[in-house]
């Protein structure tokens, strides 16, 4: 059983003013296996943050399902769903999402302390990721009181501290500084090979290059993929520029035909 | 040109930052409304002819009216800040964009300028609205008995320009420090970014909770004194500064400390039901504590203002029936020390019998004594104004009222006639009774100003004291006791030495007439008002003093007096109360769009929908009622003094008062609330439709 599927979602935006309604998403179906790192690509508005909205249950679906460990969570009624996000889903958003009435530490507990988890533990937790997020010296800081890089290093610490079995991130490399945003990719990279599953939405080339599977999204549906296989970090990028050239291009349908 | 320039700026920037600015000019018409009001009142000659407290009430409201006006510049600098925070990129983008910051103070100036302009008009209006209104409705209810002059408002008017004027200046100098003080980085972040942190909250609320204390304990000592408050104005006055600061430094610092004090407590706070909660209440209580402080402070002025204003309509009949006893009454007090003038007596007399009315009259002498209340013993032998009385007691440096006693004496014959009894009398042996001393008969001694000691006798069969219907002199409150001793002979309880008791000014003759009338009220105005004109022309003013009253024309003019008090301040509180809600309505519903962002990330993290509304639930109701709740806290601290003020003023019945407390604050928490549920309520709408995309 994969830990993630994704059966043929169809989102549909329409608006009570508005006679269009837009379809964002357009029967998405895939899986993803446990370890997994997987980066999504595509244009802007090619719905790839509906999607990872969908995947997060922050927004219900028009149709079809999403199956967690094969519990599809488009069924489970609203008031436990908080609770099940917390416990099973971990996010790092572009603009960090940090709450500023917070400090970073008490920020990356904010989901445990709503999990009831006892304090001894959360601190535990911290302390193991502590060495490897490089923030122990500003975890008592304000959000506003540090740069981007270590904001988006606190939001990483509070996705993982659940131990969440999926980490979503939407363009979490997007208002980063080169340097903090190649810090971070390492730093995927590394929380990846200790297995845990990673699903990314990104606009950049050298970003999804990180990642071991590529997917590639346009007007809603999925237009290609591109596993690493053994390809070296380099290859795939020159994979992956090759293919949003053609994505970009205005022929979908021979494309479409290459990808199955 | 460059003026044009500027002025176009100016007028431009207020209108595009018109969310912003109407709640800083909102607060300032308030202020200059009540001030306006406040100030216009004091000097208002209706307030002056009442009876007994007209000068309390005048020094209360010309007391009420500095307050308002100092409290307005921090109140003022409160909503300022706000303003300039929120304004702070847009000068820091004007800064990048080339204009020096030296160029932005004369746009500051005009900015000022053009809201102290819009203040000073609006608040103005507004309260000589307000204040006409009361006051025509005042003139109707008193027949046009009292004269108002349109000068006195607008030496008030004079003076409001001059003091907001000073206001704004400061606002203006606060702004300018700030402007030039901060780096061009600081001031395009100034909104985003949290305050900065306090300093020493600790401190602070320690020193808030000193001030407090001793501004309570000020407040029960003044009430404790047996005298008017308006005694002792420094005290009252420091007191009433200490409340604010207090008030300030608890809700700016106190409330700081105090959820610091919950964070470290981990057990306490890393609980689903604390943590956030209690951070955004930190969050929250940094940003707004002063304006929180500020409304807390003018809730407390209102609910003051009220609880006086209900308690001074509902005290008027029980004054009416005090201070006025009779239909009419004449009161002839003897001048200096001569006693009662025989001559003008009869005139009083016939001039009676020529109008067809008979009188029940009685001499007294009244006399302020020393009451050793606990040595049971009355002592009217000492002058206990002169300085050797004063220098005698060296323990007390301020004579206390509560230790005098005010003696009526009168003769048994004029007892016995008037409450138609025959008692007799002993040589040496007197009858004495009081309803506010207290005095028992076993007790009690009297030390008459022959110096002679007396013996009391009582009788069962003394009627109460309310039938011997005489003038109250002092008001009840205030703490002077009176009694009635009816001795066989008034000469001889006075002594021989006659001229010199009474030289001193404290033995006093009297003679009181008591006339009923029984006809139609427009009669006992008319009869009064000729007996009192033939008794001008015909008495002679050397030897006495004379008042002449029907309690007709005293009633009306009091019920229309307090009635006019009453709807003003009852208008003043509603539009203070409407407007204090707006003004939180308003920052509420801007900060819901700040606090949205948040709450939808709360919501991205894991918290529920349940969770969200819970604590902005708790918060509303937390910056909603802590303000009421320390008014209300501050409202029963400073009772003392306003029974004080009361008793001088008008009511001495605690029961009244207390009534009169509770009321006024049901009658605010009621409108209170529901402005609170109304801005919960489109709060929590904003929230959801945020975060339910
Ligand atoms: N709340 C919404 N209401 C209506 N249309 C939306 C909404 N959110 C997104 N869309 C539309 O759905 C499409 C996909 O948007 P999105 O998933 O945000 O794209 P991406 O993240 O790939 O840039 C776009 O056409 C966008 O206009
Ligand atoms: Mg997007």
């Amino acid at each position: 059983m994969s830990l993630l599927e994704v059966n043929s979602l169809k989102k549909i935006y329409s608006s009570a003013f508005k006679s269009n309604a837009v379809t964002a998403l357009n029967n998405i179906s895939f899986s993803v296996e446990e370890g997994e790192y997987i980066a999504i690509m595509g244009e802007s508005g090619s719905g790839k943050s509906t999607l990872l909205n969908a995947i997060a249950a922050l927004d219900t679906p028009t149709s079809g399902n999403i199956l967690l460990k094969g519990t599809d969570f488009t069924k489970i009624p609203d008031h436990k769903m908080a609770a099940f996000r917390r416990s099973h889903l971990g996010f790092v958003f572009q603009d960090f999402h940090l709450l500023d009435t917070l400090t970073l530490e008490e920020n990356i507990y904010l989901p445990l302390v709503l999990n009831n988890t006892p304090l001894h533990e959360m601190k535990r937790r911290l302390n193991a990721l502590i060495p490897s997020l490089g923030i122990g010296r500003i975890l008592k800081n304000y959000p506003y009181e540090v740069s981007g890089g270590q904001k988006q290093r606190a939001a990483v610490a509070r996705a993982l501290i659940t131990y969440p079995d999926l980490i979503l991130a939407d363009e979490p490399t997007g208002a980063l500084d080169s340097r903090s945003a190649d810090e971070l990719l390492n730093l995927f990279n590394e929380i990846n090979e200790n297995g845990q599953t990673i699903i990314m939405v990104t606009h950049s080339i050298s970003a999804a290059s990180h990642a071991n599977r590529i997917l590639f999204i346009k007007d809603g549906a999925i237009f290609h993929q591109i596993y690493r296989g053994t390809a070296s970090n380099d290859e795939l990028y020159n994979t992956i520029s090759k293919t949003l050239t053609v994505l970009m291009s205005k022929a979908p349908s021979p494309i479409r035909r290459i990808a199955n | 040109m460059k003026l044009k320039l500027y002025s176009k700026l100016a007028v431009s920037s207020i209108i595009k930052n018109k969310p912003l600015f109407i709640p800083h000019i909102l607060s300032g018409v308030i202020m200059t409304a009540v001030f306006f009001i406040l100030y216009a009142l004091s000097g208002s000659s209706a307030i002056e002819q009442l009876p007994a407290g007209g000068v309390a009430l005048v020094v209360l409201l010309k007391y009420s009216a500095i307050l308002i006006g100092f409290f307005s510049i921090p109140f003022l600098i409160y909503t300022n800040t706000t303003l300039f925070k929120n304004r702070a990129p847009e000068f820091g983008l004007y800064n990048v964009l080339g204009i020096g910051r030296i160029a932005m103070i004369p746009l500051l100036f005009l900015e000022n300028l053009l809201t102290y302009g819009i203040v000073i008009f609006s608040g103005l209006f507004i309260g000589s609205l307000l204040f006409k209104l009361a006051e025509t409705s005042l003139i109707r209810i008193m027949k046009g008995n009292i004269s108002y002059s349109l000068h006195l408002d607008l030496a008030a008017a004079f003076v409001t320009v001059i003091w907001y004027a000073f206001t704004f200046l400061i606002l203006f100098l606060c702004d300018s420090v700030k402007l030039l003080k901060n780096s061009t980085v600081d001031l395009l972040q100034t909104s985003h970014y949290g305050d900065t942190p306090l300093r020493h909250p600790k401190l602070s609320t320690v020193i808030g909770l000193f001030i407090l204390t001793c501004s309570y304990l000020a407040s029960f000592w003044v009430g404790s004194r047996g005298e008017s408050p308006t005694n002792h104005s420094l005290t009252c006055f420091n007191l009433t500064c200490g409340i604010i600061i207090s008030t300030y430094l608890l809700f700016v610092a106190g409330s700081i400390y105090f959820c610091q004090k919950l964070q470290q407590n981990s057990e306490f706070y890393f609980t689903p039901k604390h943590f956030i909660t209690i951070s955004s209440l930190k969050h929250r209580m940094h940003r707004n504590g002063s304006g929180l402080a500020s409304i807390c402070i003018l809730a407390t002025f209102v609910l003051l203002t009220l609880t006086f204003s209900f308690a001074f309509y509902r005290g008027c009949s029980t004054m009416l029936s005090s201070h006025y006893p009779n239909d009419l009454s004449i009161v002839m007090q003897a001048k200096e020390d001569t006693s009662i003038d025989n001559s003008n007596a009869e005139t009083i007399e016939k001039t009676l019998e020529s109008h067809g009315l008979t009188s029940q009259a009685s001499s007294l002498l009244s006399a302020t004594a020393t009451s050793a209340y606990s040595a049971g013993i009355i002592d009217m032998s000492a002058n206990v104004y002169s300085q050797e009385f004063q220098n005698s007691r060296p323990k007390k440096f301020f004579p206390n009222n509560d230790d005098l006693v005010d003696i009526r004496v009168i003769s048994l014959d004029d007892y016995n006639k008037l409450c138609k009894t025959d008692i007799t009398l002993d040589d040496n042996t007197v009858l004495i009774m009081s309803k506010t001393a207290g005095y028992t008969d076993k007790v009690l001694s009297l030390v008459g100003c022959d110096g002679h000691t007396y013996a009391i006798k009582t009788t069962d069969t003394i009627p109460p004291l309310t039938e011997l219907k005489y003038n109250n002199t002092y008001p009840e409150g205030s703490g002077i006791k009176e009694c009635y001793v009816v001795v066989p002979d008034i000469s001889s309880f006075l002594g021989t030495d006659v001229t010199g008791k009474t030289s001193y000014g404290y033995v006093t003759y009297y003679k009181e007439y008591d006339v009923s009338l029984s006809v139609s009220k427009e009669d006992q105005l008319s009869i009064g008002n000729a007996i009192l004109s033939d008794l001008e022309s015909s008495i002679d003013h050397i030897s006495s003093e004379l008042s002449c009253a029907t309690r007709v024309e005293k009633s009306d003019k009091l019920s229309g007096l307090s009635g006019g008090l009453l709807f003003l301040a009852f208008i003043v509180s509603l539009i203070f109360i409407l407007m204090a809600s707006l003004i939180i309505y308003y920052k509420q519903i801007s900060e819901g769009y700040e606090d949205s962002s948040q709450f939808d990330i709360m919501r991205k993290v894991g918290l529920s929908l349940n969770g969200i509304h819970s604590t902005v639930n708790f918060q509303l109701l937390l910056t909603f009622f802590s303000p009421i709740i320390i008014s209300g806290l501050h409202l029963l601290f400073l009772t003392p003094i306003l029974y004080r003020l009361l008793a001088f003023s008008i009511v001495c019945n605690k029961s009244i008062i207390i009534m009169t407390t509770i009321l006024s604050f049901c009658t605010y928490s009621i409108i209170y609330f529901s402005v609170y549920k109304f801005t919960s309520n489109s709060y929590l709408k904003r929230i959801a439709n945020k975060s339910n995309p």
